[in-house]
């Protein structure tokens, strides 16, 4: 199956392994939105790590707390949200078949529909109308346009995403009976996931944020919107790491020259992230009142279910490593890690993503680890943690996707150049952010909060160690913005010099012989809706009703910046 | 048999990298659960 | 589904990992009662400052209860009512914490006391402060712009 398939499925393109330039235009509208999010919001970092060391003070009337919203809001929410949406529809367009006028008209709908959310959110975020974070908890009070600037971001994602599957479901119904192609299989699962998981922020912004900021209800549940809040919140960091993992499963096989290990472990892993990655998020809760201690425990067993995929995914990467470098003629245990290609920068960024993904997944252990959230809880121990995963692990898979997409989509090539620049740029980035995530996970342990403006806490001993550690941010925090500066300039180069004009491939592994064939039960997405609904019915109905029945006085909304 | 032997011995580092990043976990692991002991 | 023997082994040991992981913790929370704070009595937040316990913050020592302190707190932006604390090194002490207006934090760095302060509910943990010290107690969720300022101090001492 597999290999011709993929190339037959996209017969009516213009060259078989080309995605056609009226989806790449579509996919690039969202790339350049991610990017001029990358950049601003990367400034905003480098200005925080600066306040934070006490090397800067920032000038009137900009406040820390706004700039970290803009931090927050726009690498974690624009920058994942939009590269996400292009590298998919890209992806979907390449493997699956060209979008139809009417599919990649939803895309772009979905996509301006998002960005006049963003822009909306922004104005009101640089007005410091909106200094409340990227998880804006009631009830600080952000002004109402904000609000329903991320309402308008979400309704967005789910047009893109429709676009996206209505492709998906069309190649099924054109192929009966055929396994479809793995990455979009992918799409599929981490689309779907998305939109069960954006249910509950949705709610939240529509029946509770967006009347009472517009005046027509006075007070708010708090702990129903954190909750709610939360439902959404953990499904958004597997959101942001499907895709990262999509590239280590189909692309970069491909890149080695290697085979996929395995289909079907591929997709028993994405559908138990289907099926685990929502009915997860009070473990951001535990420490929280009025939430109930069996109800955390058991989203505690939940949530080590979904480390179960990331144990398959480990397996099957080195494995397809091993079974290649074998194959180029490696004869010792570990020397078949000298045959892999390090010098090109689609396998080495993502490579190291991979890397780093393991003290990640660890720390993400712990944390999740019930009473021993007490330990770590709002310290910038997780902060660190989820520069490991998202910041790390998922961009640098991005920058490494970035490098032979963009070109692919522009009808150009990445240079012997641009590749040794993005190997560099790699490597700036771990460096970088290998500095800034220790210290900060050290910094957490002693005690140190995240979220937190320079402050010498009155004198206290204490606060002058967690200094130290302060100081390593910031250095590492440089690195990082000068890592950003130089991806940059390598995508302005990719995109619009006239020297690279050629054919860069978009890189599709192919499933390896030994594998066996993949069940159809893994493509039956009406069992595994019902089982992922069950799920989060079973880890949400009590708790909800516990909260809303047990619920005090609401609360009426501040402004407190 | 043979054949299945075969591609097992070839997944060996693969193992032996598997179970050094899961001890690797457990290590981890096991010096935040003994700081969080040492707290009161 | 077809798993080589070695992914087998590695699955199991991953897995089997996990799953001492849960029973440590579990039966830490459900056997010693080592929940982490759970507490669910609702307050009016707007008038914490005439409802009990809270009408009286401070450090107070009870009798006939499970522990012998109880050390009352409330937050608000920027600052927790007490600013200094003080208790005797051994005793048990139950924290009972609320807010006035926002969400606040309310840790003990370098311990095990870390717990979130929710309009209308009641935060509480009990715990035995079992080594002297000065112990820095900062918020850790943002507040709004005063939050870095926003510290007081828990004094473990020797028993009088």
């Amino acid at each position: 199956m597999t290999g011709k398939s993929f190339e037959s499925a996209s017969a009516n393109n213009v060259h078989p392994k080309q995605v056609d330039p009226r989806d790449a235009r579509l996919s690039m509208a969202h790339i350049y939105v991610a990017f001029i999010a990358l950049f601003i919001g990367g400034l905003a970092g480098l200005l925080q790590v600066l306040v934070r060391a006490d090397t800067i003070k920032l000038p009137e009337p900009i406040n820390y707390y706004q700039v970290l919203t803009v931090h927050g809001v726009l690498l974690g929410l624009i920058l994942t949200i939009f590269f996400i949406f292009g590298f998919q529809t890209a992806a979907m367009s390449r493997a699956v078949g060209t979008l139809t006028d009417q599919q990649r008209l939803l895309g772009w709908i979905g996509f301006w529909v998002m960005t006049v959310g963003t822009v909306m959110a922004a104005v009101m975020v640089l007005l410091n109308e909106a200094t409340v974070l990227y998880t804006f908890y009631a009830p600080l009070q952000a002004h109402w346009i904000f609000y329903a600037g991320l309402a308008l971001v979400v309704i967005g994602t789910w047009l893109a995403a429709l676009s996206e599957s209505l492709r998906w479901i069309q190649w099924r119904k054109e192929n009966p009976n055929q396994t479809s192609p793995l990455i979009g299989f992918m799409i599929i699962c981490n689309n779907l996931m998305w939109f069960v998981a954006t249910i509950g922020v949705a709610t939240e912004v529509l029946f509770q944020l967006l009347p009472w900021s517009l005046g027509i209800v006075d007070r708010v549940d708090v702990l129903l919107s954190r909750t709610l809040f939360w439902s959404f919140g953990h499904a958004l960091v597997y959101f942001w790491l499907l895709p990262a993992y999509m590239v280590w499963y189909v692309v970069v096989p491909k890149v080695i020259g290697g085979k996929i290990f395995s289909d079907s472990l591929a997709r028993l892993s994405f559908i138990m992230f289907v099926l685990f990655s929502v009915p997860v998020g009070l473990h951001h809760q535990l420490t929280e009142p009025g939430v109930d201690a069996s109800w955390k425990f058991f989203q505690v067993v939940l949530t080590m279910m979904v480390v179960i995929p990331s144990l398959l995914t480990a397996f099957s990467l080195f494995a397809t490593f091993e079974l290649r470098g074998r194959e180029l003629g490696a004869k010792g245990v570990f020397s078949w890690l000298k045959k892999l290609p390090w010098g090109d920068v689609r396998f080495f960024a993502p490579f190291i993503g991979m890397l780093v993904f393991i003290p990640g997944g660890a720390g993400g252990i712990v944390n999740a680890s019930n009473q021993m959230n007490q330990l770590i809880h709002n310290t910038i121990w997780v902060t660190g943690h989820f520069h490991l995963t998202v910041a790390t692990a998922v961009v640098l898979t991005f920058f490494g996707a970035t490098y032979w997409l963009v070109p692919h989509l522009t009808g150009r090539q990445l240079t012997k150049e641009m590749n040794k620049l993005g190997i560099i740029q790699t490597i700036l980035w771990a460096l970088g952010m290998g500095i800034m995530s220790i210290s900060m996970h050290a910094a957490g342990l002693l005690g140190a909060p995240r979220r937190s403006s320079f402050s010498d806490y009155g004198g206290a001993d204490l606060a002058k160690t967690w200094l130290s550690y302060q100081v390593g941010q910031a250095v590492g925090g440089t690195l990082l913005f000068i890592a950003i500066l130089l991806f940059l300039y390598i995508f302005i180069k990719l995109r619009w010099s006239s020297t690279h004009k050629g054919f860069e491939e978009f890189p599709i592994g192919t499933v390896s012989e030994h594998a066996q064939k993949t069940p159809p039960i893994l493509e039956n997405f009406k069992l595994w809706i019902v089982i992922l609904v069950a799920l989060v019915l079973i880890a949400y109905t009590y708790p909800i009703y516990d909260i809303i029945s047990n619920s005090p006085l609401g609360s009426k909304g501040y402004k407190l910046w | 048999m043979t054949k299945k032997d075969e591609t097992n011995e070839k997944l060996k580092g693969t193992f032996y990298l598997s179970m050094t990043l899961g001890v690797f976990i457990v290590i981890v692991w096991g010096i935040c659960f003994g700081i969080f002991m040492g707290r009161f | 589904m077809h798993l080589h023997k070695y992914e087998k082994y590695w699955l199991t040991f991953g897995v089997g990992s996990l799953i001492v992981f849960l029973l440590i913790t579990g039966i830490m929370a459900f056997h010693n009662g080592s929940h982490p704070p759970s507490a669910k009595k609702t307050i009016n937040y707007e008038k914490v400052d005439e409802l009990a316990p809270f009408n009286n913050p401070g450090v107070h020592r009870v009798s006939g209860k499970d522990w012998d302190y109880e050390v009352v707190v409330i937050a608000s932006a920027f600052a927790y009512i007490k600013p200094v604390l003080e208790v005797p090194v051994g005793a048990k002490v139950k924290f009972i914490a609320t807010t006035k207006d926002v969400v606040h934090g309310f840790e003990i760095a370098k311990t095990n006391i870390n717990m979130m302060l929710e309009p209308g509910y009641v935060s509480e943990f009990v715990t035995t402060v079992n080594k002297k010290g000065d112990y820095l107690i900062v918020c850790n969720e943002y507040c709004g712009v005063g939050h870095a300022q926003m510290h007081s101090m828990l004094k473990v001492v020797d028993k009088k």
